[in-house]
């Protein structure tokens, strides 16, 4: 039966080649903006190179601190965590099978003494930082528990960092200097995507070589300083809730017996999905906000082509409208002919959203320096010589192709239910009566 | 004949129905977002106020005492201050220079520095003060003037601020805006004012008023002052770079290719070296792009396109469908001396006046929207759609705003839809009226 239904539609699609070709460009139209939506939103939260733990992690990097005597101290202040506030509210955690502090900065590398100053990006890091993501060594492996206890001044970094400094990927063992300070090279990794929010960077190293790391402040109660990120790896997503109830806890017990400032984390630690909508420091994604925003963007991205096509259905039912006649005469009931349009529609919107997909590829290649960014209130630009590259995993998954159906299947009944339900309420005779009119 | 048309388009409602929806909401969806053009464009035609073509930014690293690269030997303050002296000197002397000096970076003193310091600026009348508020620029010598050419608001000229000496007399520079704001018609200068440009409120005297000038270009310019900015010494070098102004028309890549290449190695003194170059319009670029400026216009500018796209396709498609239903009309109306030219004009029309029946309640919807706040745009000083009392500008008076914007989406679209209603008219002329006649 179906078979049929589609050499019918195939039929049909051939007869009317300009009908066609307009309906699958509108129907296109519609799914490549969705679609582009979609692959960004699978490049942010799914598991790809080297975050693989993604739907696994948690993470932390702001911290409130309201004065607890408001004559005292006027304003409650905000800012990243500091190396005490991650001691006390996340490393003694029990729930998360690993958990990790990332700090990071800039600076130049070089050859010593040489004028060749590279910019790199850097992360200082420890050893767990290493299991909670994947990277791929080319050579030599990360820095060892002993070398990061001891603040011995080894780095890792970047196949094409090493190629810029001395001309090979062949540099373990060799030295370079990073701001100036000889680092000694134990590990090469492969490139690192600009796209990887959490990973990307050029040189990493143990950030127990930079001085005064724990060092307190005794301004806000030293919760404030300079760790971009506390990373919890948990054993399975089912232990979020468990992880956030003993965050929450230590939260408590700072708080119980502090003189002058409380902590408050609005909501962190953060799974994958809400972290990337975390901007300030003072104040929490409104994840209800953004969810509907999305949906009335959606929305209104189907919408607008939807109406094109029910336009351009209900032209073509009234055309229809002598065969609908003949076929009811035979017996054929309304709802077999309803399935019967709609699995013709399909295909049409099927290779709309075929070419819509191709489309949205195409969009993301031009675009790609700057998309990513799209929607961010603060975003920072690209670094001089880095390079956004997507990779196949990124684009061609069975999510996205799942997401095309789905979006194609709600684009068809969206935009020929009404016409296909107006044209067949009307009586046989009607519909007969017009064709020979 | 308009009669005739609205007649026309109410027999057919049945399809006009779709196509007058869809109309209807792109109407309001574009409105959004020709508003925020509006906005932009209208924000982008006031003056800058300076200059900031062919001006670079150098900025100096220092080899600490942890480094390799230290040098114990040039430590000593007097050492270092001397070797500073010798590192903006070479870039004074460098090919194609033609004003650099050191200046004071932090708080928003150079152009797009993102940072920004705002005082309150107050005029003392009979006890009862007057205060605005103004952006704080510590200058450090004329040269200032000449390199990014704030200009007086007197003779238009950059030399007239550069010959004052803010270190003298407790001289100050304010903008127009802030001239305005405080002493309404009267000329401020050699009046006293309070303001706080980084020692606490002090008294100053108005040495010359300047033109006004915008912090971002697609911003309401903001009132300015600007005082003398602390002396460079050793401990906060930090806090200082060097600006300059190359020839006009220098090529700027090839500039600062040449640039790295030949000073790199002269500018290793002591231990300062050259951290790096970079074109003003480039800071301004980045900022813009930090402040997810650059991906709203492109965003917005996407879905322009978008909708726009979608009026097209469905103009055509619904009277493309149409027009071919309508061919034993269409033939009738030859047979009976239409011309091709009345008929495609007809049918041109015909396209218009639905879509100008569609305006009416997307206007509504509009006036609702622009009502209720729900668009306000963050790149406005004054963010909220209403009408600001006394503004000189367009964009802060409701009324003309609303106008102006929805007259802007009006032409915008209904070019749109001229285009796209007269190719199916066009072949529907092009039938020849025997031919079309055959279907009766």
């Amino acid at each position: 039966m179906l078979q049929q239904y589609f050499k019918q539609a195939w039929q049909l699609i051939r007869q009317n080649k300009l009908f066609s070709s307009i309906y699958v460009i509108g129907t296109a139209l519609g799914i490549s903006m969705v679609m582009v939506l979609a692959i960004l939103n699978h490049i942010k939260t799914a598991n790809i190179y080297p975050e693989y733990n993604r739907n696994k992690m948690m993470y932390a990097k702001t911290i409130s601190m309201a004065p607890v005597d408001t004559a005292r101290f006027k304003y409650t202040n905000s800012g990243n965590l500091s190396y005490k506030a991650a001691r006390l509210l996340f490393m003694p955690l029990e729930t998360p099978e690993r958990i990790s502090v990332m700090m990071s900065g800039s600076n130049f590398a070089s050859l010593p003494n040489d004028d060749n100053l590279v910019n790199v990006k850097s992360r200082y890091v420890d050893t767990a930082y290493w299991e909670i993501f994947n990277f791929r060594f080319l050579s030599g492996k990360p820095f060892s528990n002993a070398d990061f206890r001891s603040g011995l001044q080894v780095v890792v970094i970047t196949e094409s960092l090493a190629k810029n400094i001395f001309g090979s990927s062949e540099a373990v063992g060799k030295y370079l200097e990073y701001g100036f300070k000889p680092y000694r090279i134990v590990g090469v990794v492969k490139d690192i995507s600009y796209v990887m929010e959490e990973t990307y960077a050029q040189i990493w190293m143990p950030y127990t070589c930079i001085e005064d790391y724990d060092k307190e402040w005794s301004e806000r109660g030293g919760m404030i300083g300079d760790i971009s990120r506390v990373y919890l790896l948990a054993h399975s997503p089912s232990d979020f809730e468990s992880i956030r109830n003993e965050v929450n806890e230590n939260v408590h017990r700072y708080n119980a017996q502090a003189t002058d400032w409380k902590a408050d984390l609005m909501g962190q630690p953060d799974i994958q999905s809400v972290a990337i909508h975390r901007y300030w420091s003072n104040e929490g994604p409104d994840m209800i906000k953004i969810r509907i925003q999305n949906c009335l963007l959606i929305f209104l991205l189907l919408l607008v082509p939807a109406l094109n096509l029910s336009g351009m259905n209900s032209t073509r039912m009234e055309r229809r409208l002598g065969e609908m006649g003949v076929r009811k005469a035979f017996g054929a009931s309304r709802s077999k002919l309803t399935n019967q349009v709609l699995t013709e529609n399909l295909l049409l919107t099927g290779l709309g959203g075929l070419a819509g997909l191709l489309f949205s590829y195409l969009i993301l290649l031009f675009t790609r320096d700057w998309i990513l960014d799209m929607g961010r209130q603060y975003s920072s630009s690209l670094p001089e010589g880095a390079s956004v590259d997507f990779s196949a995993t990124m684009l061609f998954n069975g999510k996205i192709f799942l997401i095309i159906l789905l979006v194609c299947l709600v684009m068809n009944i969206l935009s020929a239910l009404i016409p296909v339900y107006r044209s067949l309420r009307k009586h046989i005779t009607d519909s007969l009566y017009i064709k020979y009119n | 004949m308009l009669q005739h048309i609205f007649r026309q388009i109410w027999a057919q409602r049945k399809y006009n129905g779709w196509i007058f929806i869809e109309l209807m909401i792109v109407f309001v969806l574009v409105w959004v977002l020709t508003d925020y053009a509006f906005v932009m464009l209208h924000n982008k035609s006031i003056p800058q106020g300076f200059d900031i073509n062919d001006t670079y930014l150098v900025t100096y690293g220092i080899y600490g005492d942890e480094t390799s690269r230290y040098n114990p030997q040039e430590s000593d303050s007097v050492k270092i201050m001397e070797n500073l002296d010798l590192f903006v000197r070479k870039i004074k002397e460098y090919k194609n220079v033609e004003y650099a000096d050191l200046t004071y970076l932090p708080w928003g003193s150079v152009p797009f520095s993102g940072g920004q310091n705002r005082t309150s600026v107050k005029k003392y009348n009979d006890g009862d003060p007057t205060e605005v508020f103004a952006e704080t620029k510590n200058v450090r010598s004329g040269d200032f003037f000449r390199i990014f050419r704030y200009t007086s608001a007197k003779d238009g000229s950059w030399e007239r601020p550069a010959g004052i000496d803010l270190y003298q007399n407790n001289s100050i520079l304010i903008t127009r805006k802030v001239e305005r704001e405080l002493f309404k018609n009267e000329s401020a200068i050699g009046k006293t004012i309070t303001a706080d440009i980084g020692d606490g409120p002090r008294n100053y005297v108005v040495a010359d008023v300047l033109n006004d000038q915008k912090r971002f270009d697609y911003r309401l310019p903001e009132g300015g002052v600007f005082g003398e900015s602390p002396s460079a010494t050793p401990d906060n070098l930090t806090g200082f770079g060097v600006c300059f102004r190359v020839k006009q028309g220098t090529p700027e890549k090839q500039f600062i290719l040449n640039f790295r290449k030949e000073m790199t190695k002269q500018l290793r003194i002591g231990n300062f070296y050259l951290k790096n170059i970079e074109p003003f319009h480039q800071r301004k670029e980045n900022l813009r792009y930090e402040l997810g400026i650059t991906n709203e216009v492109r965003t917005r500018t996407a879905l322009m396109i978008f909708f726009l796209l979608n009026i097209a396709l469905g103009i055509i498609a619904t009277f493309w469908f149409r027009n071919e239903t309508r061919r034993s009309e269409i033939g009738l109306r030859m047979a009976m001396g239409s011309t091709r030219a009345t008929l495609q004009r007809q049918f041109i029309t015909e396209a218009v006046l639905l879509f100008t029946l569609a305006v009416i309640p997307a206007l509504i919807i509009n006036y609702v929207i622009a009502r209720a706040g729900m668009i306000e745009l963050n790149i406005d000083l004054h963010r909220k759609y209403e009408t600001v009392v006394g503004s000189p500008y367009i964009t802060q008076h409701f009324t003309w705003r609303f106008l102006v914007a929805s007259l802007m989406t009006y032409l915008l679209l209904v070019v749109i839809v001229l285009f796209s209603a007269w190719l199916p008219a066009y072949k529907a002329s092009k039938v020849h009226p025997v031919e079309a006649l055959r279907d009766e």
